[in-house]
């Protein structure tokens, strides 16, 4: 079943094409894949769906409701969540805190502190933070913090996640365990995810389907095999 | 956590015994316990939007000033109590309408735009009443100062309820979410706008209502005065001085100035600006956790 449509969008910054009459749609439990140079679009594209960025054109719908014109909170409370490829953490908040206020705000709509704080904290399991949870999120390593992103975003209660580069900056070893806890969580929670990513080899291991963009331009889709023998993916990455 | 119920049982002494007050039967004390009051009153109803969010108000004298206007117009039509009522609700409307182009601005620019908006405002007010030949407009028969004095204080006590328990409720939450990353707020379904604009409104109301009160107290109302942005610049610092984001700090700060006003400004009254931004200064480079951070660890040591 289809969870997330995307049909024709384009966005225009001045003169500058980020994104050029882009369609795809992602099946419920599966995992997405985004890919592309840098200044592809990829980005924008996240900030379209999430709502932070009005497109120019085209249509989007998420569980069958459109999101032409809704605010990123009204988008969360649909069950879409949304990690930063530039971590956005509540510094001077812990890193429990952080999990709480989403709890308490996102689609999971725990409004009563013990409900969030059992969201939050099996958040912070999920991602291996919960040995931090009482340090101060600005304290947090760079890989840490994004993993607390990725936390945020489950504890919204989100059914699908948009991950923005979560695997940059860590080691070999951290990478397959983060590729771990995904599988797992589209396993134990039906989790879909779409997700950005600079690592190769992670992005061909995680996807069912990828697609890439080059220059706002959807160049190829498909199965990651096949997208890595497309023609044009070998022409705009090798030459 | 642990310091919870010893921290109300304090509130509650304190609330206690400023509610004796009048039972000194002096005057002059009377008189220093509502301005203790309404300290407390301001300071706690600004940090419900300056503290929590981070957008630093430096126009809060204008709904103190509107409360104060309001009353003195409207008592000619209606009883003290709804006439008060009515100077908090013009307050908060007058938030309300404001709110949504000013809180769009962040920072450097929500500061100056509320101090500009504030003083626009005062400057209309006085052209108003010079077109309406009003110079200044007098109470009479005014409440007793017990009685104003009793509103005051339940104004100060229910600011401080509010502010207590807007620290660790939901609302709260969302309002530190927004301090710390208004989009990453706004990614997680924190409604920023309209929780930034309720904020703004409930810090305005209180404020409103206590213009009113004091303009009964002095029984007299000139634009300049009940908008003086000293009145500003006053919550601001005291509320630096005593710690933002703590429940105790309005009123740890509260304390500070009326003791040093009583020690020092009594006696020289044109130094008061100076002394205020010294203060400023004195406590954002060397005690940024300002008089509540301060007992805070005393207390744990």
């Amino acid at each position: 079943m289809t969870i997330l449509d995307v049909q024709n969008v384009s966005k225009q910054f001045g003169g500058l094409k980020a994104l050029q009459d882009v369609s795809f749609s992602v099946d419920e439990g599966t995992i997405f894949g985004l890919m592309g140079a840098n200044g592809a679009g990829k980005t924008t594209l996240f900030g379209v769906i999430a709502g932070q960025i009005r497109p120019n054109g085209g249509s989007i719908s998420f569980a069958g409701k459109t999101l032409a014109g809704q605010r990123p909170d009204q988008i969360c409370r649909l069950g879409l969540g949304r990690t930063f490829q530039i971590v956005r953490p509540f510094g001077n908040l812990s890193v429990l805190d952080n999990v709480i206020v989403s709890a308490m705000y996102g689609s999971a709509r725990a409004h009563r502190l013990v409900d969030a704080t059992t969201a939050g904290r099996q958040a912070l399991e999920d991602v291996g933070l919960a040995p931090l949870a009482d340090q101060l999120a600005a304290s947090l390593t760079l890989s840490n913090q994004k993993r607390l992103e990725i936390a945020r975003a489950l504890a919204t209660g989100a059914r699908l996640v948009l991950l923005d580069e979560v695997m940059a900056g860590l080691t070999a070893t951290e990478v397959a365990e983060m590729t771990e806890t995904l599988f797992r969580l589209r396993q134990e929670r039906g989790l879909t995810i779409l997700i950005i990513e600079h690592v190769m080899g992670a992005l061909m291991n995680l996807s069912d389907r990828i697609l890439v963009l080059d220059h706002g331009v959807p160049i190829a889709m498909g199965p990651p095999e096949q997208v890595v023998a497309d023609e044009n993916v070998l022409k705009v990455y090798f030459g | 956590m642990t310091g919870k119920p010893f921290l109300i049982a304090a509130f509650a002494v304190v609330a206690g015994l400023l509610a004796l007050v009048p039972q000194l039967g002096s005057e002059y004390w009377l008189g220093v316990a509502f301005i203790v009051a309404m300290w407390i009153a301001l300071i706690q109803s600004w940090s419900l939007l300056s503290a929590t969010t981070g957008y630093i108000s430096l126009g809060h004298a204008v709904f103190y000033g509107i409360g104060a206007y309001v009353l003195v117009v409207s008592l000619d039509w209606m009883s003290v109590p709804y006439a008060l009522a009515l100077s908090g609700a013009a307050a908060g409307l007058l938030a309300l309408v404001v709110g949504l182009p000013v809180l769009r601005v962040k920072g450097p620019y929500f500061v100056i735009l509320t101090f500009g908006f504030a003083e626009l405002v005062k400057n209309l007010v006085m052209l108003l009443e010079t077109r309406l030949g009003q110079f200044s407009r007098m109470i009479f028969d005014a409440p007793s100062l017990e009685a104003l004095y009793y509103a005051m204080l339940a104004l100060a006590v229910i600011a401080t309820a509010l502010a207590a328990w807007t620290a660790q409720s939901r609302f709260g939450r969302g309002l530190a979410a927004i301090r710390e990353n208004e989009v990453a707020a706004e990614a997680i379904g924190v409604p920023v706008t309209r929780l930034k604009l309720f904020a703004f409104v409930a810090s305005a109301i209180i404020p409103g209502i206590v213009g009113g009160l004091l303009v009964l107290r002095t029984s007299y109302f000139a634009a300049d005065q009940a908008f003086d942005p000293a009145v500003s610049f006053t919550i601001v610092t005291t509320a630096i001085v005593g710690g933002l984001g703590r429940v105790s700090g309005p009123l740890l700060g509260t304390l500070f100035l009326v003791i040093l006003s009583e020690l020092l400004w009594a006696r020289f009254p044109q130094a008061y600006m100076m002394i205020l931004g010294a203060l400023l200064i004195v406590f954002i480079l060397f005690v940024p956790q300002g008089l509540a951070g301060l007992v805070g660890r005393g207390l744990k040591r």
